[in-house]
């Protein structure tokens, strides 16, 4: 049967009525902000009334297992399970991570939605059990240990191996030996049921998040910056592009994109420029890519270069403790407060490729760590620094970027905290905190994010169970406001999982991340994935009665 | 069976089709709310179609019998997408100049119990937990058994006769609760104005 793009009247009906809730959320948002309850206080402590009402245990449309606690009127339905097999007879990767929908197209008379998954995963034993796909990257077999240096050599190493050496007198630790396990896998979601999965790209490593592109593609992140090119394997920390018809992948790195421990991507649309987050603790930058290509873009232009960027603050819009430019640009996203607010520019970085260095002394008690080349560079020239970035997602002209780790700890350090999430205006440059959590009721370390087609934002937890007892979705209300729509119930028997024909570990899960979340376009579905034990879910029901 | 077909309507008001030159089952009107859409695949004796909701909103098909649909029941078959995010408790399907010769198969992907019933000019779908996504009547996507089209009797017809189809869903209890409230809302303010209207006169 022909394929069909999806029906351009129906895409743009959809795309036209997104564009009408969008506009009205955003406007509305940013309207309200300043009416967030917590506001005053810097830090929302409690979770906000859901509009959807208190969540309880529902049972899986597919297992018929109680997997996930949602509001009455939602129900869901479970697939790719770790070890579930897929079409291509390969058997269903763990350690299910970041997703989009990248495609919706018409297959004669049935709507089908493809998503692609990521795949976080390290070295595997052999290259079987490795994601493979049409296209791979890193095929070698890995056997050695790999050493960062601080820079001009003078100072610390660290040696990575087995374990993580600092110490500068013990010995080298064991060699790390194994595959580049991590990629991607394709879905199919049709006419409201799950229909088939694929493996579509291979042999990379730690594919945490990513994001979806206007053309149609996803760009998978590499979370590392393991130089595996002296031990047998190749350089790692890069950004690789995964098409929805997984034989298009491109397993070869955008280089210029930048090497470090990539988490999210997020493509403006207007310009093609493509926003990175960075997840390294405290030494991470906020990062965006200006492609030579002209528009329009399709898979495949990145490859062709561009210049990376590192985000710096010009001014102070706001702030609720007083600090200097240079005191925001160094430690001043680290602890905001709701409302806090800055205007950005934008650095070259001269080397997007720049190896790793050991640093010393870093703020948050960060006493040695292995930053980034290019995070190298970009602090050195006066850049804004991150906590840990982690999602960032595209809507009506602003990035939605989440700092997982923003806020003190019980020590007061800066960046271990609970999280918060910027808006970035793209129009005026304008970085705003909407959200800083004060407790893990009000958001347990969110990291994935998106937003839905009527405005609405999503978060998925990577906390741990926290304060909750669980990890769970949160909504934000227009006023910026956490609430909570949906907890992990995964506690499962033996007995549960082998009456549902699956084949992972029995126990619980109910402190497993929520990550990937994503809507199809018509808002009716969101689709979102438990990284462990590893399965993904379609969500459905009446989400006119809130603002997700 | 080809395609004879294709069209995607937006429903504002009533739209005539009478100069379609296709010979099948003819589309002569659709009525619904602004923004409701509504694509056509009726073939030779077949009525089809995919109808997007994006208000909640009754919507009447009307339909023109050519020669090719004589000799004996139409088939029926829809996808109904329920775009506006609030469920559905129930779907009344209403006939006027014909009747339904056999009720066939709804089939609710996030609703496994969803079902169908009824006689002469009415039938009506339900949904055990009110319906958000939408749903399929009939064998829209040619699945096959247990999917089952729907039959509509025209015995009484002939060429170049009309028959109408309106389509009603009816909100869960919630949503309905909502609608009478801001209706009744809508019409105290109306009673204020009106009120202060005449204190004003």
């Amino acid at each position: 049967m022909p394929l069909h793009r999806f029906s351009p009247a129906r895409r743009t009906l959809l795309k036209h009525s997104g564009a009408i809730a969008a506009t009205s959320f955003i406007g509305t948002m940013g309207a309200l902000y300043s009416r967030n309850a917590f506001a005053a206080t810097g830090k929302q402590l409690t979770p906000a009334a859901s509009p959807y009402g208190a969540v309880a245990p529902v049972n899986d449309l597919t297992t018929g297992l109680p997997l996930l606690q949602l509001p009455a009127g939602f129900s869901y339905k479970s697939y790719g399970w770790t070890g579930d097999m897929m079409a291509d007879g390969r058997s269903t990767p763990s350690n299910h991570d970041g997703m989009a929908v990248v495609e919706t197209r018409r297959v004669g008379r049935s709507i089908e939605h493809v998503l692609v998954r990521n795949h976080e995963r390290a070295l595997t034993s052999t290259l079987d059990t490795a994601v493979q796909a049409d296209q791979n990257y890193d095929q070698g077999l890995i056997n050695g240990i790999i050493t960062v240096f601080s820079p001009g050599g003078v100072g610390p190493r660290v040696r990575f191996g087995a374990t993580t050496v600092a110490s500068q007198t013990a010995p080298d630790p064991a060699p790390l030996v194994g595959y580049a396990g991590g990629g991607t896998s394709n879905m199919v979601f049709r006419d409201g049921n799950w229909h088939s999965s694929t493996s579509s790209i291979g042999g990379t490593l730690g594919n945490c998040a990513g994001g979806p592109t206007p053309w149609g593609s996803w760009l998978t992140c590499e979370e590392t910056i393991a130089d595996l090119s002296g031990i047998g394997g190749e350089k790692h920390g890069y950004v690789f592009e995964t098409d929805s018809n997984r034989a298009d992948s491109i397993a070869t790195p955008i280089v210029e994109m930048g090497r470090f421990s990539h988490e999210a991507v997020a493509v403006d649309p207007l310009t093609g420029y493509v926003y990175e987050t960075e997840d390294n603790r405290n030494l991470s930058a906020l990062y965006r890519f200006v492609p030579n290509a002209p528009l329009p873009l399709s898979n495949g232009s990145l490859q062709t270069g561009g210049t990376l960027q590192a985000a710096r603050i010009k001014t102070i819009i706001n702030k609720a403790s007083a600090a200097t430019q240079d005191q925001a640009n160094d430690v001043g996203l680290l602890n905001p407060d709701i409302g806090d607010e800055y205007e950005l520019e934008w650095v070259d970085i001269n080397d997007p490729d720049a190896s790793p260095v050991v640093v010393q002394a870093q703020p948050g008690g960060v006493s040695i760590g292995v930053m980034s080349g290019p995070t190298y560079e970009a602090l050195s020239k006066g850049c804004a620094r991150m906590a840990r970035g982690e999602g960032i997602w595209h809507a009506a002209g602003k990035m939605f970027i989440v700092d997982t780790a923003s806020g003190l700890d019980g020590s007061s350090r800066p960046g271990r905290g609970e999280g918060a999430v910027w808006v970035l205006t793209l129009a005026t440059m304008h970085l705003k905190a909407i959200f800083v959590s004060g407790h893990s009721s009000a958001g347990n370390n969110p990291d994935n994010v998106t937003v839905s087609p009527r405005g609405g934002v999503i978060l998925c937890e990577d906390g741990g169970t926290g304060s909750a007892g669980a990890a769970r979705l949160l909504g934000l209300n227009p006023a910026g406001e956490s609430y909570v729509f949906c907890r992990n119930n995964m506690n499962l028997t033996a007995a549960q999982i082998s009456g549902a024909g699956k084949t992972v570990a029995a126990g619980s899960y109910f402190g497993s991340e929520f990550a990937g979340a994503c809507f199809e376009p018509s808002g009716r579905v969101l689709f979102v994935n438990i990284q462990t034990p590893g399965l993904s879910f379609a969500i459905n029901g009446p989400w006119a009665k809130g603002n997700l | 069976m080809k395609l004879r077909k294709l069209f995607c309507i937006a429903g504002v008001a009533l739209a005539a089709f009478a100069s379609s030159p296709a010979s099948a089952v003819v589309v002569t009107g659709f009525s619904s709310a602004a923004g409701n859409t509504y694509m056509d695949f009726s073939d030779d004796g077949l009525v089809s179609f995919d109808l997007d909701l994006n208000r909640p909103s009754g919507t009447t098909f009307n339909f023109r019998i050519e020669s090719e649909d004589m000799g004996g029941p139409l088939l029926f078959n829809a996808v109904v997408n329920n775009l506006f995010g609030s469920g559905i408790s129930r779907f009344v399907l209403t006939l006027s100049n014909a009747t339904f010769d056999f009720i066939g198969s709804v089939n609710a992907p996030f609703d496994a119990g969803a079902g169908a019933s009824g006689s002469g000019s009415s039938a009506t779908i339900s949904f055990p937990t009110p319906d958000a996504f939408g749903f399929e009547i009939g064998d829209p996507l040619a699945v096959g058994l247990p999917e089952q089209n729907w039959r509509i009797n025209i015995s009484n017809l002939e060429e170049g006769d009309s028959f109408s189809l309106r389509l009603q869903q009816v909100p869960e209890p919630g949503s309905l609760a909502l609608l009478l409230g801001a209706l009744a809302a809508a019409g105290f303010a109306h009673r204020r104005t009106a009120n202060r209207h005449r204190h004003m006169v």
